[in-house]
């Protein structure tokens, strides 16, 4: 049963990542090709047989009474290590080949996927998705006209990366790796702190992902990425208390073997001990109100936690009332060009590009090319995240504005295996223009807290009540300067009124991308993405401590 | 209800398809067969279908049927462990997750390490894990019952799902060992709110056989409870006597039993049961002397399968027992310092026994009996504090407020800040446990002393 993982997954914290051992498939996870030294697996890109089963698929459900079908054949493979010191913890290499066919009847979605990848299988599997679809009448019927989208009809796209890591061996990788947790260990006993604990846990993925469709599409891309978890622990000498730290040595996203290779992750080392130490050293904040500075990777999480997630057009129609959770910027003929942060500096947009960004396509999982457009302008409500399915409702919007009715390329999925569901993956708030940095926010601040890389930012549905924990270092501000380390700071918020207190931003210096993600469906889906935003400061947000000691 | 009548209706069948242990079997043998001779070498075959239907708006928007195959290769060579996983079943895929697995094992950096393999033995059958009824689930059937969930919501805004699992899974490894387990599980869960939507209900059920499924009935609960909290009213957060439903704190057991019950864990000091120094708090009482938290495969509520991935039994474990903390997982170098044959594993299921001779309540008589208090249906939970396991979430779907032993009015949802490791210490009655919605746990309602609200919540 999935409810469990499902529910932790809302709730996952980056500890709770750090102590597991098990293999995880996130969207790197769907994955293939074997280590260099045997067969690697046949790509898919060019392959006849991967045509004759997506046209095997498509030709049954089509016969079977489907007005719309499209299918993904998936092959791919992750490369996984996890290392704790020296000990190498776990060593996995993991291969998939799936497909998975979608086909609607009658406003009907009926789904069906399997490992088993013929042309024989494609055609039962295919058969059974409409089936399904089908019988969905027996509740209550439904119209759904998709809205319309090119025809890409040899489309080919693969995340561009320096160096193929499936050239190097699972040798190699673990190389890197126990240099960097070395790294660490030696800084750790040099600081007199011979507990200290380094833990790295490297996954390489890769993936050719074919999508074709009745009205003619047929695309093909290979996906390549790097995720990754490096950090430093440390204890105190009754091991009670514990403080760690995680360097930005390692990047996440759309890399090849140049994520690790050539990291100058010794140089990150000393800080990152000593930050750990800090940590566990650290005081608990005065529970108070408080201007609170975040930098990017704070501001990051509590965007895609309140802002991202709400603007995915499936919870807004409560779609996701079971599951994922629902939004507030509802209903959408309330809340588009009305519902507004009350704040100009507010601007959030969607891009088919950044650079390096994990989870990046050319293509939706349904053929749309993700285009530049504006969600949120000046602080107001003027677009959601929409799929084929879901922008046709905004007509009305879209004709008395000018806009496009189309999808806006926001339909994702965990893998081929599992349904199509609305998952942008890139979203960006917009840094200011004026060039402000991250210090001289700091300096005009009287009484405050400055959160820096990372946090943790969750959202309890209708994804108004926000809570952040900072995972990952605070210090006080005193009179413009920063003071004393503090012991995670959190914070609750309601979400319209943090984002209306918003009254700094920071300008491009300060801006970066950063991980996301959202969870949704049943079975859930936990999908990965990328966010970007700048630097901020908030404006008298409540600060409490959940303590530390028991 | 009007079936279509458009459509041709294929032959009723189910679409499930599993392994039967000799086909498993055939599969695992390619494996060893392939796998270096002086390798110890653990092979688990998996095939498993999920299927669902989902709906929204009280309409079917999403129907899934998924056929998951997956062998995972687990090679110890040279003093290394390492896996190699693929989902094809043909030689060519399997010989791949064996090369894959043991070139893995050569030789190359670091610390590594092995243990021993499983020798060949029996696991038990659990009773009830298989419903050959549940096998021969079709698709009919399963949108039936989202049809009776739907229609019994009719005036309420729905969503919810139906899921069934059917799933077969075999270990075998070079020692000789074979272990086949089969299962079937599914649920109903739905959340119905009214059409001013002030009233939010949860209702969902876990079953082993899909003939327990009543849409209906599930329907029911939900809308009732939706009707009922209607309206709601602020109170003043603060600490309060609570009731709560088994699912309302389900998620908090899980958290526990997934990230918190290893013992080298513990010793480091990276979980709740870490004590100064190294030490652990196996010996120390951590909840109230009537509980026990056990897990055991062969639980007539929550049966499991009786072993792990490679073959490791799950045997009855008290982790706790009545109230003392008695047990935490561990590996093959604790086993074999402690001159045992195998690891103690952690099924992540467990049930939460009342001691024998404990007056069980119901929820109805937790009411009566309460002076003034919170009755909880449902909770978010996240983590507060990981370390010591405290969560934090808000309150949904129905929260009403106690007063002389009666609910006297809905009100508004409250965070909380607060844990079972506190509440299982404040306990002033407790029920019969039961499987939760979720699965995997058999949890009782419960009434304890001085939950934690914290602050008014916007939700509903």
């Amino acid at each position: 049963m999935t409810w469990s993982r499902r529910d932790f997954v809302r709730t996952g914290s980056a500890v709770a990542a750090a102590g597991l051992f098990g293999f995880d498939s996130t969207w790197l996870a769907d994955p293939y090709e074997a280590a260099r030294k045997y067969r690697p697996f046949r790509p898919l890109l060019q392959d006849p047989d991967v045509r004759a089963i997506t046209a095997a698929a498509l030709d049954a459900a089509k016969s079977a009474g489907a007005h719309y079908a499209d299918v993904r054949v998936a092959s791919g493979a992750t490369r996984r290590t996890i290392v704790q010191n020296r000990r190498v913890g776990t060593q996995v290499i993991a291969g998939s080949l799936n497909f998975g066919v979608r086909v609607l009847v009658d406003g009907a979605w009926g789904f069906a996927s399997s490992t088993i990848v013929t042309e024989e299988e494609a055609a039962r599997v295919a058969q059974l998705a409409v089936r399904q679809s089908s019988l969905n009448p027996w509740g209550k019927t439904r119209t759904l006209d998709l809205a319309p989208a090119p025809v890409v009809d040899d489309g080919q796209w693969e995340t561009p990366i320096d160096a193929d890591p499936w050239n190097y061996n699972i040798q190699d990788q673990l190389e890197l790796q126990l240099e960097a947790n070395e790294a660490i260990i030696k800084v750790g006993e040099a600081r007199g702190m011979p507990g200290v604990t380094a833990f790295s846990d490297f996954l390489f993925g890769k993936s050719d992902v074919v999508f074709a469709s009745s009205e003619g599409s047929y695309i093909a891309q290979r996906f390549h990425g790097f995720g990754n978890t490096y950090l430093a622990q440390v204890m105190s000498d009754d091991r009670m208390n514990f403080g760690s730290s995680s360097p930005e040595s390692f990047r996440t996203g759309g890399y090849g073997w140049e994520a690790i290779d050539g990291v100058p992750f010794a140089a990150d080392a000393e800080q990152v001990v000593d930050d750990a130490i800090m940590k566990m050293n650290a005081k608990e904040p005065d529970v108070g109100r408080y201007d609170l500075v975040l930098d990017s990777s704070a501001v990051s999480s509590v965007f895609n936690a309140s802002i991202v997630n709400a603007l995915e057009f499936d919870r807004v129609l409560g779609y996701e009332m079971h599951a994922g959770g629902t939004s507030y910027l509802a209903p959408p003929e309330e809340a588009l060009g009305q519902f507004s942060y009350n704040n100009p500096k507010l601007n959030v947009r969607a891009t088919g590009s950044a650079p390096r960004a994990g989870g990046m396509y050319r293509w939706d999982v349904e053929g749309v090319a993700p285009a530049d457009y504006q969600l949120i302008r000046e602080g107001v409500l003027v677009d959601y995240f929409t799929t084929r399915e879901f922008a046709p409702q905004l007509e009305w919007w879209y004709r008395r504005n000018g806009m496009p009715v189309e999808s806006r390329g926001a339909a994702g999925s965990a893998g081929s295996v599992v349904i199509q569901v609305v998952a942008p993956t890139i979203a960006i708030m917009d840094p200011g223009e004026e060039d402000v940095t991250v210090e001289e926010m700091i300096a005009e601040t009287e009484d405050g807290i400055y959160i820096h890389r990372g946090g943790f930012g969750y959202v309890d549905p209708p994804m108004l009540n926000l809570q952040f924990s900072a995972s990952g270092m605070a210090h006080e501000i005193r009179d413009g300067k920063l003071g004393e380390a503090l012991n995670r700071p959190a914070f609750l918020a309601r979400t319209p009124d943090f984002w209306r207190s918003m009254d700094m931003i920071g300008g491009q210096s300060t801006f970066s991308y950063q991980g996301g993600g959202t969870g949704k469906g049943d079975p859930f889906q936990n999908i990965g993405r990328t966010v970007g935003a700048p630097a901020a400061r908030f404006r008298e947000i409540n600060v409490f401590t959940y303590g530390r000691r028991s | 209800m009007s079936k279509r009548n458009n459509t041709t209706t294929p032959a009723r069948a189910s679409t499930a398809r599993i392994l039967s242990k000799d086909e498993a079997m055939a599969i695992a043998q390619k494996v060893l067969d392939f796998a270096d001779p002086s390798a110890d070498t653990v092979v688990n075959v998996q095939l498993s279908n999920a299927q669902n239907s989902r709906f929204s708006r009280n309409e079917i928007t999403t129907q899934l049927d998924a056929s998951l195959g997956q062998v995972t290769v687990t090679s110890m060579m040279n003093g290394k462990t390492a896996n190699g996983v693929t989902q094809r079943f043909d030689d060519d895929g399997l010989l791949e997750a064996v090369r894959w697995a043991e070139e893995a094992t050569q030789d190359g950096p670091g610390e590594h390490g092995t243990s021993r393999l499983i020798q060949p033995r029996t696991y038990p059958v659990p009773p009830g894990l298989w419903s050959e009824a549940s096998r021969a689930v079709d698709i009919e059937d399963r949108i039936q019952r989202a049809v009776s969930a739907i229609e019994g919501t009719d005036g309420y805004v729905s969503a919810g799902t139906v899921d069934l699992n059917v799933a077969s899974m075999l270990v075998a490894n070079s020692a000789g060992l074979v272990g086949y387990c089969r299962s079937t599980n599914g649920s109903l869960s739905l959340t119905a709110r009214t059409s001013d939507n002030t009233g939010s209900g949860w209702a969902g059920k876990a079953i082993y056989d899909f003939n327990d499924l009543d849409g209906g009935a599930i329907a029911n609960r939900a809308t009732d409870k939706a009707d009922r909290s209607r309206e709601p009213q602020a109170i003043e957060p603060a600490r309060y006597t609570v009731i709560l439903e088994p699912d309302a704190y389900a998620q908090m057991i899980f958290l526990m039993m997934q990230y918190h019950m290893d013992l080298q864990s513990a010793e480091a000091g990276f979980n709740v049961w870490a004590a100064p120094n190294g030490e652990t708090k196996i010996g120390q009482q951590v909840f109230d002397d009537r509980l026990s938290f056990v897990s055991d495969p062969m639980d007539a509520a929550g049966p499991f399968c009786p072993f792990n991935p490679v073959g490791v039994p799950f045997d009855q474990t008290y982790w706790v027992r009545d109230g003392i903390l008695r047990e935490l997982s561990y590996g093959d170098d604790v086993a074999q310092e402690r001159g045992r044959d195998y690891p103690l594993a952690n099924p992540v299921a467990v049930r939460l026994q009342p001691r024998d001779g404990t007056t069980l309540m119901t929820l109805d008589e937790m009411i009566a009996t309460c002076d003034r208090g919170i009755y909880v249906t449902r909770l978010t939970t996240g983590f507060a504090d990981f370390r010591r396991l405290v969560f934090t979430g808000v309150t949904r779907d129905g929260t009403w407020l106690v007063e002389r032993g009666r609910i006297t009015r809905p009100i508004a949802n409250m965070r909380y800040v607060d844990s079972h490791m506190f509440f299982l210490n404040n306990l002033e009655a407790i029920g019969a446990p039961v499987l939760t919605a979720g699965g995997s746990f058999v949890l009782p309602p419960v009434r304890s002393r001085d939950f934690n609200f914290t602050a008014i919540a916007d939700a509903v």
